[in-house]
């Protein structure tokens, strides 16, 4: 029985199982591709932001401590990939003799270095000259002692003789934070700076001078263990390898209590991208999330489209004697062998939309499981999906019921209890609630391995969704319910004189056409807050390229060799729209030593955009304006404001640096809060009238010359570095290198790629819901047109019918589809404020993109009433007998 | 237990219960239904007998799979103004194909023809023109009973002054109180009177009924059939009825008996002799 139920369903309801299958293909496929491009983008920030630690853990020894015994416990407690012991000495001078001088430096540091730990740790140290073993002198101590390779440098070191070493090479020690921090408890409340002078000596020569003080407490010597972790062992996901790396850290110092402290590199910088990390989830679950449901929504519309028909099945089994278990199995292995074909396909979509679009490895464990996960949740899911309609359409209280061509209307039970309101209500609650807490949606607690994550935020701009695509529902019925006055009107230059009887026709199917305008409504909204909220976001990563670069393209320079001298030179280069001078200066704010930058307050909106994001309670123009207008005004940052209890009007005293390098006080006045600025760092900063500042210090040196470019800002960035050629040291960037560059930021995950795949996936849906839905209503409508056509009415006159009902479903459901897309996309990106950096001010709509899928539904639309009117004669023949 | 509305059927049965209303009754109801009113012999002989509709060689074959078989076989014949036909065969035999042929509704085989003098020959099927009575219910959900009637006037043009006003061609055929009902709420015997009222409600030349009591009980069949030939009469419509109920054939002034597609006796040929 069942294989030729199975036949029949097959035969009779292909349509309608092709677009059930679709429904619950797309699904599986986009929840799929999401998930394994926010596996892999959470993989991808937690591999770059490892990238950056050459060392991950610095384990400093007592002293006394065996090494041997550590490398042990240490690879006991974590998975280590390698092991260095480094020696760490004070130094009291490094001196150096030349021709005509000797050159003594200040006090400096010695490290003994075993001869693979290059190798080990590549990244700790650039070789710069000579041999990259041996003896090597860091840059700036080769500067401080007129040396180079092959000079023969003195050691004088606390409690050993001085003793002479012969230079192998000159090296740059591009992490000489962390490689000289100080580990454990430390002395005072700033962070040590590192050594201004630094030599490494190969492991013997050291161990022959300091050995024995590395042993002693207060020799002079101590001993570290440089540890490098096997991360390809570590979880992916940011937030989880930070939890585990501290956990690891945490374990091994108990079990080396007494004999040595960690120093944990890589969970500092993991604790760095993890809150980032967190947001990049969230952002993924709110593109995919309601993708996942419309798709669902789609299925379950498409198997209540076929009802009519399914109810005539059901009423001849009953007729027949089959039960309701019967019939319910029946439904569940069609179903299930629906459910397993589609998911498989969109399995196969996500896997080869995975490689092709994103270029993302789904072999990998994480991405495997999600897949797997993904293919049982969508096929019970969907089986759910497909069932309940079923289970519903037979709870139909009689056969003759089940027979009912047009349903009686009665409010539904979410129609009478005013869920559309509700939902609507509580997602402005909890819209409240996340903006009074300033959106802070993550909550990752600077070196706490605990997270909180606010998803309950999501359901604002879910609830809204859903919530006004039930709102469609009721006002689309009641709209209809009085339109017996202005229909017939409406339709009158579509169907002529069957207008009156049009308009009863469709006023009398107004639920099935109210839910049909609701589907496509939430499709449309879905697709327009899909590609406002990807296009805001695409630009705002440019803004945020644009705040760390400056501009287009930026010349930097220093206060004694400043860009801005070049500025004449730079404007006149092919592609430069607008260049401005800007000065880069430093102030003490009390004793704060903060950037301060200096600005023509009319002119450097032309070469760079300054938004109204950047500020606090002004708007950029009027915040520029107040610059202008107050000689001495002076823009401070939020946290300044904050750490000071500065208010407007403030008078603000800045010790600055002079041009005879004296130090000078200068007065301010608070004239607004900044809270980005071009090139500004993210915490503290000063933005003053370059004029003023000039005046006050009497150097009018302009560091940076901000540019805005006339096409691509690479091909201008390189124009500009052969014009100023390679001798003064002018760096020039672009905001193309920023994007690449800004490793921590959110904004560097790329999400150019997921959302035109999303944006294929947003005008799928929205084809699916005005073409698929009008067409699937076919089977309903077939036997109503060849009943007109067996009247005499024309071709014509019958698409009329058609053409009617298709106007007003899409014709109301995708304009309230675009008003809730617009609402869903604000929400969104109010929501997700702590992506952005700065905030956006404004939603960006791009034309062509929406274009694309208005023509797309309309195509759609076009397609299913030509699909709906290519009837044959036998066709319909064939119909009007059965 | 076997539930029927076949006379041969119920002969078998050892015990006959009767249904009416819903409520079991012994006695035999078809008396009370017997005695259809014949066509009205008058108006029909004010007709001028022209041809309406007329088929040479006529053929249709319809595809299988990948085999085809012939509904229609070389079938011959002229149907002329005021006759009254029943199209009698069994199940399959082609009937149902013959109408929709004359109706213009499917296309016939070449090199046959059919062909339609008394109307407009390049769209037949129109409302004033020639109306179709089917088998199964063929009212459009949507539109209420009333609206279904007028239907056909809206197509037509419903200021011409022939047509005949709704709501007095269904108190002719009994239905005016369901006037405001929708097609769910009728039963299969209110349905057809409906369907009878809208074809005839722009006074057709041609009426053409397949199996129009074909899902219907007899007592019900006999009532339809006796409101379709009334009304008819009333509009002096030709009228053909294909069916397999010899109590509807013999209504009709003519039988032509249809086997495996091929008229038994062919018309012109009947009327030759």
């Amino acid at each position: 029985m069942i294989r030729l139920w199975l036949k029949g369903t097959v035969t009779a309801r292909w349509r309608h199982l092709l677009a059930a299958g679709a429904g619950i293909a797309c699904a599986t496929a986009l929840i799929g591709l999401i998930g394994v491009f926010g596996i892999s983008s959470a993989r991808t920030m937690t591999s770059r932001a490892l990238s950056a630690v050459p060392v991950d853990w610095q384990v400093a020894l007592v002293p006394g401590a065996n090494p041997g015994e550590l490398t042990k416990k240490l690879r006991d407690a974590a998975p280590v990939r390698a092991v260095a012991t480094i020696g760490y000495a004070d130094t009291v001078a490094l001196s150096s003799k030349t021709r005509e001088s000797t050159q003594t430096t200040g006090s400096g540091q010695v490290l003994g270095l075993p001869p693979d730990y290059q190798l080990l740790f590549p990244g700790q140290i650039r070789p710069l000259l000579g041999a990259s073993s041996g003896v090597l002198l860091a840059q700036q101590t080769a500067a401080n002692l007129h040396a180079t390779v092959g000079s023969i440098v003195t050691v004088a070191s606390v409690g050993a003789a001085p003793f002479d070493v012969t230079v192998a090479g000159i090296i740059d020690l591009p992490n000489a934070d962390a490689l000289f921090q100080v580990i454990g408890p430390q002395r005072g409340a700033s962070p040590t700076a590192p050594p201004d002078n630094v030599i490494m000596l190969p492991d013997p020569i050291w161990r022959t001078h300091f050995g024995e003080a590395a042993r002693l407490a207060g020799g002079g010597a101590r001993l570290q263990l440089h540890v490098g972790l096997d991360h390809a062992r570590l979880p992916a996901a940011p937030d989880v390898a930070f939890a585990t790396t501290t956990g690891m850290a945490k374990n091994f110092e108990v079990r080396a209590a007494g004999e040595a402290v960690v120093g944990d590199n890589i969970s500092a910088r993991l604790d760095a991208v993890r809150q980032d990390a967190l947001l990049a989830r969230i952002l993924l679950l709110f593109l995919g999330l309601p993708g996942a449901v419309l798709a669902l929504l789609l299925t379950i519309s498409v198997v209540r489209a076929d009802s009519v028909r399914r109810r005539h099945d059901f009423a001849l089994l009953s007729l027949r004697g089959a039960g309701a278990a019967q019939v319910v199995s029946l439904v569940a292995v069609e179903t299930m062998v629906v459910s397993l074909l589609a998911v498989s396909f969109g399995v196969a979509a996500s896997i080869a939309l995975s490689r092709l679009a994103l270029h993302v490895d789904v072999g990998i464990y994480g991405t495997a499981a999600w897949l797997s996960v993904t293919a049982f949740a969508a096929i019970a899911v969907s089986s759910l999906a497909v069932i309940g309609p079923v289970v519903a359409d037979l709870r139909q209280s009689s056969v003759s019921g089940r027979r009912m061509w047009l349903p009686i209307e009665h409010a539904a039970s979410w129609e009478r209890g005013k869920l559309d309101i509700v939902l609507l209500l509580l997602a402005a609650l909890i819209y409240w609630r996340s903006a009074s807490t300033g959106y802070q949606l993550v909550l990752a607690p600077e070196g706490v391995a605990s997270t909180a994550v606010d998803y309950t935020a999501f359901l604002a701009p879910l609830l809204f969704w859903l919530g006004a695509g039930l709102v469609t529902i009721r006002l689309g019925r009641a709209l209809l319910r009085r339109a017996g006055s202005w229909l017939p009107k409406m339709l009158s230059p579509l169907s002529g004189r069957l207008s009156t009887l049009t308009s009863s026709s469709l006023i009398r199917q107004r639920s099935r056409l109210a839910s049909g305008m609701a589907l496509i409504a939430i499709a449309a909204s879905f697709a327009v807050a899909t590609t406002v909220f990807n296009s805001t976001y695409r630009s705002q990563q440019l803004v945020d390229a644009r705040l760390t670069t400056g501009a287009d393209v930026a010349v930097t320079g220093t206060t004694a060799i400043p860009a801005g001298a070049a500025l004449s030179r730079i404007s006149t280069i092919t592609g430069v729209l607008a260049a401005e001078p800007m000065q880069h200066r430093f102030a003490y704010v009390g004793k704060d030593l903060q950037d301060l930058f200096g600005i023509d307050p009319v002119r450097i909106t032309n070469a760079t955009d300054i938004v109204d994001g950047y500020f606090s309670n002004i708007g950029a123009r009027e915040a520029l304006a107040r610059l202008s207008r107050q000689r001495d005004g002076i823009l401070v940052s939020q946290e300044t404001v904050n750490d000071f209890q500065l208010a407007i009007g403030d008078l603000l005293n800045l010790r600055m640096r002079a041009a005879d390098g004296s130090e000078k006080t200068v007065a301010f006045h608070l004239v607004g809060v900044v809270k980005e600025f071009p090139t500004a760092p993210r915490d503290s900063f000063l933005v003053a009238n370059a004029r003023y500042v000039a005046d006050q210090t009497g150097a009018n040196q302009e560091e940076t010359v901000l540019i805005r470019a006339d096409g691509s800002t690479a091909v201008l960035a390189q124009r500009i570095r052969e014009s100023l050629g390679t001798s003064p040291p002018l760096k020039v960037t672009d905001i193309s290198q920023a994007a690449h560059l800004i490793g921590s930021s959110l904004t560097a995950v790329d999400l150019a790629t997921l959302g035109a795949v999303e944006l294929g996936f947003a005008a799928l849906f929205v084809a699916m819901a005005t073409g698929l839905i009008l067409w699937l209503g076919q089977s309903e409508r077939t036997k109503s047109n060849a009943i007109l056509l067996s009247l005499g009415a024309s071709r014509r006159e019958v698409r009329s019918f058609i053409w009617s009902e298709t106007l007003i479903v899409a014709g109301i459901g995708l304009p309230a589809g675009a008003l809730i897309g617009v609402i869903d996309a604000w929400m969104l990106v109010r929501l997700l404020s702590g992506v952005f950096d700065p905030p956006p001010d404004y939603l960006n709509f791009p034309l062509g993109s929406l274009s694309f899928m208005f023509v797309g539904a309309i195509a759609a639309v076009a397609l299913s009433v030509l699909a709906q009117s290519a009837w044959t004669k036998d066709g319909i023949a064939r119909e009007l007998r059965s | 237990m076997i539930a029927t509305h076949s006379q041969a059927i119920a002969a078998q049965a050892t015990r006959i219960v009767r249904i009416v209303d819903g409520r079991i009754i012994a006695a035999d109801v078809l008396a009370a239904t017997d005695g259809v009113p014949k066509v009205n012999r008058s108006i029909r002989e004010q007709r001028d007998g022209a041809i309406l509709v007329a088929a040479h060689d006529l053929s249709r074959s319809f595809a299988s799979g990948d085999r085809s078989f012939r509904a229609i076989s070389s079938v011959d014949f002229s149907i002329r103004a005021g006759q009254s036909i029943a199209l009698v065969g069994r199940s399959g035999s082609g009937k149902s194909t013959l109408l929709n042929l004359m109706a213009g509704l499917v296309d016939a085989d070449q090199p046959g023809s059919m062909s339609w003098p008394g109307f407009d020959e390049s769209r037949p099927l129109r409302p004033q023109q020639i109306a179709m009575v089917f088998q199964a219910p063929s009212l459009i959900p949507a539109l209420s009973v009333i609206e279904n009637v007028r239907l056909p006037l809206e197509l037509a043009g419903s200021n011409s002054v022939d047509f005949l006003d709704p709501m007095q061609v269904m108190h002719s055929l009994s239905i005016s109180d369901l006037a405001e009902k929708l097609p769910d709420q009728l039963s299969g015997g209110q349905m057809q009177r409906v369907a009878i009222a809208r074809a005839l409600v722009t006074r057709p030349k041609l009426l053409l009924a397949d199996e129009p009591t074909g899902q219907l009980d007899r007592a019900t069949a006999h009532e339809v059939v006796g409101a379709l030939l009334k009304a008819v009469a009333a509009i002096g419509a030709t009228l053909v009825v294909a069916t397999h109920d010899q109590a509807v054939a013999v209504e009709m002034e003519e039988q032509w008996t249809i086997e495996r597609g091929r008229l038994a006796v062919s018309p012109n040929e009947r009327d030759a002799a």
